[in-house]
């Protein structure tokens, strides 16, 4: 008997897609329940919250809002750019992301320290001190910004693998889906900030 | 094997979805410094509301992708909507 070796690559796009949708909805519900957590409090201490709301950097925040619009253009258009076979575009746009991503994370360095400064931090002697309101604020900041910040890590390394393999044409005009899931992940980072942007910084 | 009758989004039409998102990013920035008092938090959501249907539609590519994909998403954002909405009819009124 002869051996025979055939090796057909299945691939199915459509379900590559709708497996990333899924795993968004897990987080879209992740996030949800937070923000469940953080209406109901807030509900119960308006006037706690107004007040924590007020020392929380309004500016910084409009600009990661601002890096996170733009990238999220970026990513978007490096789909476009890699089916029309502009492989040195597409690896532009996607540079690109990955540096605006780096920079939101500079920003939150910068953001997060300040607090760290004025010793408002998880379990610090004076979030101890605060009214019981602004101690969830503060609770609920830290823990939604950082969970939050956690999947900007994740999404940059999620673009830089797609990076290379793109520089390698493993993506290419023909076989993308995985930069399309990437530029997926990296809108459902947008969108969280989307509604943690005026609900934390705004409502002061 | 790709998709027949793919559609590619122009980087004009991004642009212009970009320039949108920025335009209401501003817009609700400056509606705080206005006080309208419990109004407040229903122009933030309502102006988030409309950044987030943009980006699904544009950026996430729904508005072009196939049915079942738009029925998804829209049956998981409707369902957000019914626990937060009966979830504080609980809350308000019990």
């Amino acid at each position: 008997m002869e051996n025979h070796s055939l090796t057909v690559e299945h691939r199915d796009d459509t379900a590559s897609k709708m497996g990333m949708w899924l795993f968004i909805f897990t987080e879209l519900l992740l996030f949800g329940g937070l923000f469940i957590v953080y209406s109901v409090y807030r509900s119960k201490y308006p006037d706690d919250f107004h007040i924590a709301a007020h020392q929380l950097n309004t500016f910084i925040g409009t600009i990661n809002t601002i890096i996170l619009l733009v990238s999220s253009m970026t990513v978007a258009m490096s789909v476009t750019a890699i089916k029309t076979g502009k492989k040195s575009l597409a690896l532009t746009l996607i540079g690109i992301t990955i540096f605006f991503a780096f920079l939101f994370l500079v920003n939150k360095y910068f953001e997060w320290g300040l607090k760290f400064e004025h010793h408002l931090y998880p379990g610090s002697e004076l979030m101890l001190t605060l009214k019981r309101g602004e101690l969830l604020f503060f609770g609920l900041y830290f823990f939604m910004t950082g969970l939050h910040a956690f999947h900007i890590i994740v999404g940059m390394i999620f673009l830089i693998t797609i990076f290379f393999k793109v520089k390698s044409s493993e993506i290419n005009a023909d076989n993308n889906v995985l930069l399309e899931n990437g530029g997926l992940y990296w809108h459902l980072v947008d969108l969280i900030w989307i509604f943690l942007f005026p609900l934390l910084y705004l409502i002061s | 094997m790709s998709q027949i009758n793919q559609h590619i989004t122009s980087y004009k039409t991004y642009g212009i979805v970009l320039a949108s998102l920025l335009a209401l990013t501003a817009l609700t920035v400056f509606v705080t410094w206005f006080d309208l008092e419990s109004l407040t938090i229903v122009v933030a959501l309502l102006i988030a509301s409309v950044k987030v249907t943009i980006v699904v539609l544009y950026f996430m590519h729904i508005k072009h992708d196939s049915l079942i994909f738009k029925l998804m998403v829209g049956m998981v954002f409707l369902l957000i909507v019914i626990v937060f909405v009966i979830l504080f009819f609980d809350y308000l009124f019990r």
